[in-house]
């Protein structure tokens, strides 16, 4: 009896042992899957992928401490042509990060998105907070489908630059030191600038081992000769991404759609070929603008070879190859060009960059995962910032960049993009001067006093000619005084989500509008004279019409009407 | 009696044997039915308004409207003028290859013909995209060529552009082919001239003959044979000139000049996602080249008296 007693506690023990032994197991399992990402960007992959920077180490140990997934990455970038076959074939990644405004349409008519609504109360509740839910109304109610679900995500939303970063990123831009040796001409429109940028070649017509110096250039591409630049300048002042790819945009200061085609006065198309005309007939355009690569020209930018600068976030000449000179490209403060700064993207940065889960994902519940904790304060402080205890401390309660972080980013390099501070990812929920729940911004770099303590010396030397602490300054005083805009009043990019599909006959005819306008670029800007000019011109403005560029005018001014009435609602009712 | 008994026998061991012989071609009938005829049925795009992802019947049918867009299309017109001047050109010249392997043949230095033949042939392995980078080393306005004979030497009136001289778009594209294939297409020769009778030659040279002569009399129509065979499979190819090549050195200046039937496509296709437009214009592309190579094929047969198909 006692034998048999002893047997039964002992099976009742070691039951018990093995019982409690799972229940631990189960609790503490951690399930390990790869999610496969496709991302339309080229993200930062040197000297080690992304996702293996030191930031996202840490990302990936907090997801497997809160959500029990252990994540690895198999990751790949695709163009346009490759994301277009990629939905051809219906056979899509766990996750896509995509841009523009028409593949939100292709994406839900083909049931391609998971719906996370019905989701997100048990998998991802970070992403009910209330600081999302305006974005993930918006969302629901433009891009919802039918059924009015969360499908996208959208990536960077709240407060675009600002104060316009620590750098101003679009306008007139000049090579600082032959600029600064000029005694800094005002540049007020295109003429100017064109003047001042032959004053600075006239003085630097090569460089010191004998390269050919030129005032600017262009490479072989569309949207540089068609629209970028003069998007931005007084003249034409429009948003470039109303119709992404085509000559449709509305002005940035009155929402107003302008034709960029055939409105030969409020056109990037037509002012770009005015402006490339007259430095090309100065002899300041370089030669090489129709057949070079973006590659190859940083090549020559490298050279110092140029005194002005297409966008105006070139600082590939002090930034990576002489960081003690002053020989930067940098934005000057003109009342022709407005400010870009300051824009509240209540969906987005782009409204056209999403990130969604497929609905054949197998692993969605580890890839909303992913999405929800890029939802918390946590997480958006460590890709703007770094982590923790390495990268910043908590000092009296204030969050502090480390001295060394701070020289780190300011010298940029291998050591930054291993550590993934800043870097930009496929899945970044707001920006970067969003506020976290201490009351400091996700990036501490956004500070007055860490812009200005990490500035190079060309910019050290335009803030102390214009009395600033930092670049970006000196534009945000002329908007303060009311000379200048920023872009804050027009919302394009919500419109262009909310706006139809193109239809296919239209999107033929604007595809043999920009072979028109395209084919016609060197003949425009080789004219000699103002009847040449005149010629082509009328030329390409007749061929226009042939190609039936009012039927996509008309489609065009319709769908974005049908857009507004969706979108207008939203942002004007409040 | 027992003879005619044998014979069947014999016949049907024969003819297991063909069988088990057809037998070993099934798997590569099976590529090229895979791989060559299942994809045909793609050809369903051309008749629907297709979007992707959307299974193709719940596609709008739009019948023959491709189609007519392809003869009602101006640029088609422009692009085809240009595919047909490339094949032109690449036809007249045809004959380069196998006059390279002659004289390759004729250099006596054994290790001095086989680096001529391994740096001709090395190109044909670099990409386009490697090549164009090339290209515009040598030839963009900052070149190798215009610093060397128009800034040092002073040999230019003016820098020369090539990468956007329009004018020369046919020969300039003609000749990259050529730097870049001219080794490769000329090994087939090579493999051929090896094949010829080696009494010939000195039988040629107990005559008297030079090594122009043999090479007149012995060598080129030994060689004949691969270059009318060659040719007439090229026919079909036309008007396939490829796109890589044209894509890579497209520009604004040059577009008219550069864009081929086969860039074309791809620019509809791929680029702009209009692939019901590309796959007629594609299946327009095929219908003219297997036409192009039966009539060739029955002109080789009245002039030669064979044929390949």
């Amino acid at each position: 009896m006692k034998r048999t007693l002893a047997y039964l506690l002992m099976v009742v023990l070691v039951l018990t042992m093995g019982l409690s032994g799972v229940g631990a197991l189960a609790e503490n399992e951690v399930k390990e899957v790869t999610l496969s990402l496709v991302s339309y960007r080229a993200l930062n992959t040197d000297p080690v992928p992304w996702y293996e920077t030191d930031v996202y180490k840490k990302i990936f140990d907090r997801i497997e401490e809160l959500y029990g997934y252990r994540i690895t990455v198999d990751y790949e970038q695709y163009d346009e042509d490759k994301l277009n076959l990629m939905y051809a074939s219906g056979e899509l990644p766990d996750i896509v990060y995509f841009y523009t405004a028409n593949q939100v349409q292709t994406v839900l008519e083909n049931g391609y998105a998971l719906n996370l609504s019905p989701l997100l109360e048990e998998y991802a509740p970070n992403m009910l907070d209330e600081r999302f839910a305006q974005r993930n109304e918006l969302m629901m109610n433009l891009a919802g489908g039918e059924e009015k679900g969360l499908y996208f995500i959208p990536t960077t939303f709240g407060t675009e630059l600002d104060k316009g970063g620590k750098n101003s990123i679009r306008g007139y831009a000049v090579r600082w030191d032959w600029y600064y040796e000029l005694g800094c001409p005002e540049i007020t429109d295109d003429e100017s600038y064109a003047e001042v940028l032959a004053q600075m070649v006239a003085n630097h017509p090569t460089t010191e081992d004998g390269k050919t110096v030129y005032a600017f250039s262009y490479t072989d591409s569309f949207t540089e000769w068609t629209q970028m630049r003069a998007a931005f300048t007084y003249e034409s002042l429009v948003n470039p991404w109303t119709l992404s790819g085509y000559l449709y945009s509305e002005g940035l200061d009155d929402n107003v759609l302008y034709n960029g085609y055939t409105n030969t006065e409020r056109s990037t198309f037509w002012q770009e070929m005015r402006f490339a005309n007259k430095l090309w007939n100065m002899g300041l355009l370089d030669p090489d603008s129709f057949t070079q690569t973006s590659a190859e020209r940083t090549e020559k930018s490298n050279a110092g070879q140029y005194a002005g600068a297409a966008t105006g976030d070139g600082k590939a000449i002090d930034a990576a190859t002489s960081p003690d000179s002053t020989s930067a490209m940098i934005v000057v403060p003109s009342e022709g060009a407005m400010f870009f700064a300051n824009k509240i993207h209540k969906a987005g940065y782009y409204p056209d960059q999403q990130v969604f889960i497929s609905s054949m994902s197998e692993n969605w519940e580890a890839a909303l995962a992913w999405v929800d904790y890029m939802h918390t304060d946590e997480a958006q402080r460590m890709l703007f910032s770094g982590i923790e205890g390495v990268h910043w401390d908590y000092v009296n309660g204030v969050p502090t960049l480390r001295e060394e972080t701070i020289a780190m980013k300011s010298a940029g390099g291998d050591e930054l993009n291993k550590s993934g501070v800043g870097i930009t990812t496929a899945i970044r929920i707001s920006q970067p001067a969003e506020m976290h729940a201490d009351g400091y911004p996700f990036s501490l770099f956004e500070s007055d006093e860490n812009r200005a303590a990490s500035m190079y010396p060309s910019e050290k030397q335009f803030s102390e000619y214009y009395g600033v602490a930092y670049p970006s300054l000196a534009r945000q005083e002329l908007y303060e005084e009311g000379k200048i805009i920023n872009h804050s009043i027009n919302y394009s990019q919500l419109t262009a989500i909310a706006r139809e599909t193109i239809p296919s006959d239209i999107l033929r005819i604007l595809t043999k509008c920009n072979d028109i306008v395209y084919r016609a670029i060197p003949d425009l800007v080789t004219a000699a004279t103002q009847a040449d000019f005149e010629a082509v011109q009328a030329e390409v403005l007749a061929d226009l019409a042939a190609a039936g560029e009012a039927d996509a005018w008309a489609w065009m001014c319709e769908a974005q009407a049908a857009a507004h009435a969706l979108v207008d609602p939203v942002v004007l009712g409040e | 009696m027992q003879g005619n008994k044998a014979m069947p026998r014999r016949m049907a061991a024969k003819q297991k044997k063909q069988w088990s012989l057809l037998f070993l071609a099934l798997p590569f009938m099976a590529i090229v039915f895979f791989m060559k005829y299942v994809p045909i049925m793609g050809w369903i795009l051309s008749v629907f308004e297709y979007r992707p992802g959307r299974f193709i019947l719940d596609c709008k049918f739009v019948g023959l409207k491709f189609f007519e867009m392809v003869f009602t299309d101006r640029d088609i017109l422009n692009t085809f003028k240009n595919t047909l001047i490339f094949s032109g050109i690449g036809y007249l010249i045809s004959p380069l290859p196998m006059i390279f392997a002659i004289c390759l043949n004729e250099i006596t230095n054994h290790r001095t013909r086989k680096i001529i033949q391994t740096i001709t042939t090395f190109p044909h392995f670099i990409s386009w995209v490697i090549v164009y980078s090339l290209a515009f080393a040598m030839f963009s306005h900052e070149g190798v060529v215009n610093n060397v004979f128009y800034k040092a030497l002073g040999l230019f009136e003016k820098p020369s552009a090539l990468l956007t001289d329009k004018k020369a778009v046919y020969i300039f594209q003609t000749a990259l082919g050529q730097w870049k294939g001219l080794g490769w297409s000329s090994i087939i020769y090579i493999a051929a001239i090896a094949g010829i009778d080696q009494e010939l030659y000195e039988a040629a040279a107990i005559d008297g003959a030079g090594r122009l002569r043999s090479a007149m009399h012995i060598t080129i129509p030994g060689l004949m044979p691969t270059f009318i065979v060659l040719l007439l499979l090229s026919v079909s190819n036309f008007i396939n000139t490829g796109y890589e090549q044209y894509y890579v050195f497209k520009n604004a200046v040059v577009y008219d000049n550069i864009e081929v039937l086969d860039l074309y496509i791809y620019r509809m296709g791929m680029q702009l996602g209009d692939y019901s437009y590309a796959t007629a214009v594609g299946i327009l592309k095929s219908v003219i080249s297997v036409s192009m190579l039966f009539i060739a094929n029955a002109i080789a047969k009245r002039v030669r008296g064979t044929s390949i198909v």
